[in-house]
């Protein structure tokens, strides 16, 4: 069973472990015994129910998504949505009061899930992080309670922030923000968990259960601010959108009755039907196979590993690190000089060797031949490349993924991150160059279906190295120097206004042949992991499944006519083969 | 490929992707007999790309599929046989 069972001093303690699973998915078996859980309550003999996790890193993961893979009726949604429904609601209306205990990952209808309890009690670690999937991930309207009680518990404005921006709450802003009623220290848990419910039951801490918005000032100009903000994201996301924002509108007027329960209803069967939630599925599926490629395709190590480096990038992935403790994989033994050049992060460090095992190469570096090398291309997100010609670094890759970071494996003599980013900075460079605006540019990444564009980019990678990164990928057939290529990205770097673009499809072609290029070309291992950096690092859009799957030879050949004659033979040559090979990279 | 080499390389797939111990049959389902999930299939789908030697993904299968007890054995191999490329 899902959920083990103690009742205990007057307490139900209900901990949650998914059967065969690394996470908790709250599936049909989890809810079919939530009902039977919270049908039993005698409030004679309970005078509270804890739901907590057995899996440190997992609150709960999400709920199964096969399931939005296979629904394609209103009928089909109501029918397979009812069991989770009937579950959540019997959390709610349990008659003793209900204390969500948070540890690890609390999404998508995890925190939906916390929703329904009386009280939020988190625990501080790196692995607690509280994020709203449905919608960056998914691209379907959350359906198990987020849109009505959210905003109760962070006001509104902060309820679109998680909701439609995907924003990622630690556990110490989650408190800040009034979505936990207490943090604990990892280490001190459980006792702290233990003082909490005596709390309870003494009647001291007031339920978080409402449905009635806090009193908040602006709530019609974040409304108008987040639709004028959905009219510039990619149009085959903004319905979605749209729905989402009018049901937490719905709730802004106190409308949580049957009526939002009934547009809720509508809204995710549009959702979750349309083709773009089918592809963002696939692109779950991608995501899962470069994981489990990363931690299982090498062998594990008779040893553990060290990671080392020196130089600025080393030092803010030991600092990002750092930050994330407690995770046992990555433990901080020994650091030589402190932070900066020299410092030194082991991890697993049971009989650790020489420092050098793995390096954290600076920024821009290409790998070292023949050593393990770990490159962080785009500091701030959670992607990370291993080069690991010798494919013996699993455990580092699980330690990294237990961290939080999507890991991907290259070999080869460069970083397939620097290829790919190259691949899109390259033609925005010389479109610039050859007369078109910014604007263009901008409109050209949103009808492809990019959310973060130009300026974010090339805010995050700084110009000299977007410079070096797109003269790279333009090579010695279309030579760059690289000030020549900082003039244009100055200019991409700008706000730009995608309505004072022109519409502009050779050059949709014109991107597209270069991405086709940066996954062919590139040194990943596999192309899970060219999808995942492409998501990761260009924003590529989930709604299209992934790069690989999407760029398919019929549109690539589409492509090869419709593309503006700048483009570079060599990519032309590559393209054409490509498409009339006819062999998709995906079986 | 012969339809019984292919069906074999798929139990062997689902076999060695199971969470547990299991005999694979062509009529169990992968959801409800087997223990299949979402993570399961990414595991399934590595399994297949190592007895193809090409990259495999599973979502039009599923996605394809009237319900979830429709994803058995027999009609992964169906949407393999139906995938393969001529030669393999």
């Amino acid at each position: 069973m899902p959920f083990q069972v103690e009742e205990r001093a007057e307490v139900l303690w209900l901990t949650l472990d998914t059967p065969g699973a690394s996470v908790n998915i709250f599936n049909r078996a989890t809810a079919a015994q939530t009902v039977q859980l919270m049908r039993s309550v005698d409030p004679r003999r309970v005078r509270a129910v804890v739901i907590r996790t057995a899996k440190p890193a997992s609150f709960i993961n999400g709920a199964g998504v096969l399931l939005v893979t296979y629904v394609k009726t209103s009928a089909e949604v109501e029918m397979e949505s009812l069991p989770y429904r009937r579950a959540y609601a019997a959390v709610r209306d349990c008659p003793v009061p209900t204390v969500a205990a948070i540890e690890g990952n609390c999404w998508g209808c995890g925190l939906e899930f916390a929703l329904q309890c009386d009280h939020r009690i988190a625990s501080d670690s790196y692995a607690t992080q509280f994020r709203m999937t449905e919608l960056s991930d998914y691209v379907e309207v959350p359906l198990l309670g987020s849109t009505r009680y959210l905003p109760g518990a962070v006001g509104l404005r902060r309820a679109i922030d998680l909701l439609l921006w995907g924003e990622r709450w630690g556990a110490a802003q989650a408190l800040r923000e009034g979505l936990v009623q207490e943090v604990a220290p990892h280490a001190g848990f459980a006792p702290a968990l233990d003082a909490f419910v005596r709390r309870v039951l003494r009647g001291e801490v007031p339920s978080q259960k409402r449905t009635k918005l806090p009193a908040e000032a602006g709530t019609a100009e974040a409304l108008a601010r987040a639709r004028a903000r959905i009219e510039t994201i990619p149009p085959l996301y903004q319905r979605t959108f749209t729905d989402t924002l009018d049901l937490l509108e719905l709730t802004s007027r106190g409308e949580v009755g049957e009526e939002h329960e009934r547009q809720a209803l509508l809204a995710t069967t549009a959702s979750t039907t349309h083709p773009s939630a089918k592809a963002a599925y696939g692109m779950f599926h991608v995501r899962q196979t470069a994981a489990t490629l990363a931690a299982w395709r090498a062998s594990a190590p008779e040893h553990g590993i060290a990671l080392g480096g020196t130089g600025p990038a080393a030092v803010r992935l030991f600092e990002e690190l750092r930050a994330r403790q407690p995770l046992p994989e990555v433990r901080i033994l020994a650091e030589r000089g402190g932070p900066g050049p020299g410092t030194t992060v082991l991890v697993d460090p049971g009989q650790a060797r020489a420092p050098e095992d793995v390096e954290v190469t600076p920024a821009l570096a290409p790998p070292t031949p023949g050593q393990a090398t770990v490159c962080w291309p785009l500091e701030g997100r959670p992607f990370l490349e291993l080069h690991a010609p010798r494919s013996t670094r699993s455990e580092l890759a699980r330690a990294l993924q237990r961290a939080g970071f999507e890991v991907a494996l290259s070999g080869g003599y460069t970083y397939g991150s620097h290829q790919m980013l190259g691949a899109l900075l390259a033609p925005a460079v010389t479109a610039i160059l050859a007369g078109e605006t910014p604007h263009t540019v901008d409109r050209t990444l949103r009808e492809l279906g990019m959310f973060r564009r130009m300026p974010e980019l090339i805010g995050a990678l700084g110009i000299r190295a977007a410079a070096e990164l797109a003269s790279r990928a333009l090579g010695a057939e279309e030579p760059l120097p690289p000030p020549r290529a900082a003039m244009a990205l100055a200019l991409l770097a700008q706000p730009a206004d995608y309505r004072q673009g022109r519409e502009a499809p050779e050059l949709l072609e014109e991107l597209l042949l270069w991405l086709l290029m940066g996954a062919l070309e590139s040194d990943f291992s596999h192309p899970s992991s060219v999808d995942v950096a492409a998501r990761e690092l260009l924003d590529f859009p989930v709604a299209r499944l992934s790069l690989c799957a999407y760029l398919t030879p019929p549109r690539v050949r589409a492509a090869l006519n419709g593309a503006p004659r700048r483009v570079p033979a060599p990519i032309r040559a590559r393209a054409l083969s490509y498409a009339w090979a006819l062999r998709k990279v995906y079986r | 490929m012969q339809d019984t080499e292919l069906m074999q390389m798929v139990v062997r797939a689902v076999r060695e992707s199971a969470a547990r111990p299991i005999d694979p049959m062509p009529a169990h389902r992968l959801v409800d007999d087997l223990g299949f999930d979402s993570l399961r299939m990414a595991t399934l789908a590595i399994c297949l790309e190592n007895e193809l030697g090409q990259p495999v993904l599973l979502n039009d299968w599923i996605a394809a599929a009237p319900s979830l007890s429709s994803l058995t054995v027999e009609s992964l191999a169906t949407h393999m046989a139906a995938n393969l490329e001529p030669g393999i």
